[in-house]
């Protein structure tokens, strides 16, 4: 079984490489399958890619979908009978959004307060938001009508979203992506803020000189991203499981996918759309070579490593290219004299 | 030791054993730190180092050709860390995370063929019922030097008669010093090390009656040596 396993690794990569894609891509289902897990990598890639613009490594994006949807599961349970029908989903993703909001501004407030490295903090609080969910799950939150299993009670009709016929895309949720997605595009590019991101990125110190400051910056980062991760969870609650699940079932790895979502997007908010949508098919795609080509589900994490790390090999070469004719000053050192590079 | 300590002994014992792979992994970490490389691979490498050494030491019945095989997995994602992050001046938290995610790949892929599987080979308990790896995990002894005396003068003064031990770092220098145990070190190495010790300690104004420590320490390795 191992040399089948193996071989099949090295012999075969490119029989791999298109059953991943073509079962992604290439049928409606697929393709519904797709778009559904590039929602929340949408989401959360587009938060990412704000706060790595701004030189803020938030790993937590994983927790703070799961805040979220903690947040909107509470909200969907506690409203039922108090708000009407139509106030639910706006309700379910306030407090979705506030829920990874939180769960970010912890990061952020033991980063600016207490120096805490916040690659560290944001990371420990993605394992405590997973076991909150359990201690949830299985203990206060524990549905009456779940026979047992440990599910929070089903959400009612209106706090379920829509989704589009014959696939499981929650419409409302894609559509909140697309928006934030040029949101954030439209901020870091034309905004005071989005300056001050780009300006912390570019060179922390000159910013600092140039009076911004970087620990209010690093908390509206922290609260941004972690609120767009929050409004993922929301959607995957109210969009796919309605009902709080197992943390692996809620999320499977999104808040980390993100990561590369972010990275093969070039931090920029609008590539993150297409960038989600490649990383989503990879997703379902690995579902279909599991049982196309009997590979264990962890080939697909083995097939994001080298995913990301041929990305940013590519990056290094990209740096160095040669510049043709920067400026046309430049233009006299060409042909391999002093200003050529 | 069980008989007197009853269920604190046995959480202890198993509290050590729940912290070998941290130690492990947590020394291998404040060494790539201490480099100015954060490596958040240290999952991938764990797990890829898991699947190797399982693996190797099913195929030739040797544990130590499994621990082996285990380092050099290890250390193979680790050449893969610095390649992207020293080398190409990658940024390091997302080359780390790429890394947890290949190993985790590697050992779920490789791992599959051996679910199941049994490990007829183990290492025996070397001491107090533990393998040897854990002992690899306890690589030296700090001490605190006693009021007065500044532990940066101990170092000096051992160093004098040939003996190199280390002294503490930042906030803790010249409050304690090091004496490593791993490797190359052995017992004469260590009693030679605690008699040197009692004289310094006596030339710097602590007195000690000489022969205690060798004394103490004889009898902890005869007992050691007796299990």
């Amino acid at each position: 079984v191992r040399e089948g396993v193996a071989l099949i690794i090295v012999k075969d990569p490119l029989q791999a490489l298109s059953s991943i894609f073509l079962g992604s891509f290439a049928s409606a289902y697929g393709f519904g399958e797709t778009v559904t897990k590039a929602i929340p990598l949408m989401l959360a890639g587009t938060g990412l890619a704000l706060a790595f613009r701004g030189r803020l490594w938030n790993i937590g994006a994983e927790g703070q979908l799961l805040a979220g949807a903690v947040a909107a599961t509470g909200a969907a349970l506690s409203l039922k009978d108090l708000l009407p029908g139509f106030l639910m989903v706006p309700a379910l993703f306030a407090a979705g959004a506030a829920g990874g909001a939180a769960w970010g501004l912890l990061a952020g407030w033991l980063k600016s307060r207490l120096q805490v490295n916040e690659v560290i903090g944001s990371l420990m609080l993605n394992y405590i938001a997973a076991e909150a969910v359990q201690y949830l799950i299985y203990g206060p939150w524990k549905g009456a009508t779940q026979f047992g299993f440990p599910y929070t009670d089903n959400f009612c009709a209106a706090a379920t979203l829509p989704v589009i016929a014959g696939t499981r895309i929650h419409a409302p949720t894609l559509g909140i992506a697309l928006a934030a997605a040029a949101a954030a595009f439209w901020v870091l590019r034309k905004m005071r803020f989005g300056f001050e991101v780009r300006a912390l990125g570019g060179n922390p110190e000159a910013a600092r000189y140039a009076g911004i400051d970087p620990a209010r910056t690093a908390l509206i980062l922290m609260a941004l991203s972690g609120g767009l991760a929050g409004l993922a969870g929301a959607g995957e609650v109210a969009g796919i499981h309605h009902h709080l699940t197992y943390p692996w079932a809620v999320s499977s790895g999104y808040g980390y996918s993100a990561i590369i979502v972010a990275w093969v997007a070039g931090l920029n908010p609008l590539l993150v759309v297409p960038s989600a949508l490649f990383l989503g098919g990879i997703l379902v795609g690995g579902d279909a070579i599991q049982t196309s080509m009997g590979l264990p589900a962890s080939a697909i994490s083995l097939f994001n490593g080298i995913l990301l790390l041929s990305l940013m090999g590519g990056e290094f070469f990209a740096r160095r290219r040669p510049q043709r004719s920067p400026s046309p000053l430049a233009g006299e050192g060409r042909d391999g004299g002093p200003g050529h590079k | 030791m069980n008989a007197s300590f009853g269920l604190g002994a046995e959480t202890l014992s198993r509290s050590l054993a729940a912290a070998t792979p941290l130690l492990l992994g947590t020394l291998g970490e404040i060494t790539a730190e201490r480099s100015g490389v954060l490596n958040l691979g240290v999952e991938g490498m764990m797990a890829a180092g898991a699947v190797a050494g399982f693996s190797a030491a099913h195929a030739t019945g040797s544990p130590w050709i499994g621990l082996a095989a285990a380092v050099g997995a290890g250390a193979a994602l680790a050449l893969v860390h610095a390649f992207f992050s020293v080398t190409l001046k990658a940024n390091q938290i997302v080359c780390g995370i790429a890394l947890t995610m290949l190993g985790l790949g590697i050992s779920g892929v490789w791992g599959r063929a051996f679910v199941g599987a049994p490990l007829e080979c183990r290492f025996q308990a070397v001491l107090w019922s533990r393998d040897p790896v854990f002992y690899l995990a306890v690589v030296l002894t700090a001490a605190l030097t006693p009021a007065g005396i500044d532990g940066q003068k101990v170092v000096a003064e051992l160093r004098k008669k040939g003996i190199w031990i280390a002294g503490g770092q930042a906030e803790a220098k010249g409050k304690i010093f090091r004496i490593a145990h791993m490797g190359f070190i052995d017992t004469v190495d260590l009693l030679g090390t605690i008699g040197g010790l009692e004289e310094v300690l006596n030339t710097l104004g602590y007195k000690v009656q000489p022969g205690v420590g060798l004394k103490a320490a004889q009898e902890v390795l005869a007992k050691e040596a007796a299990v």
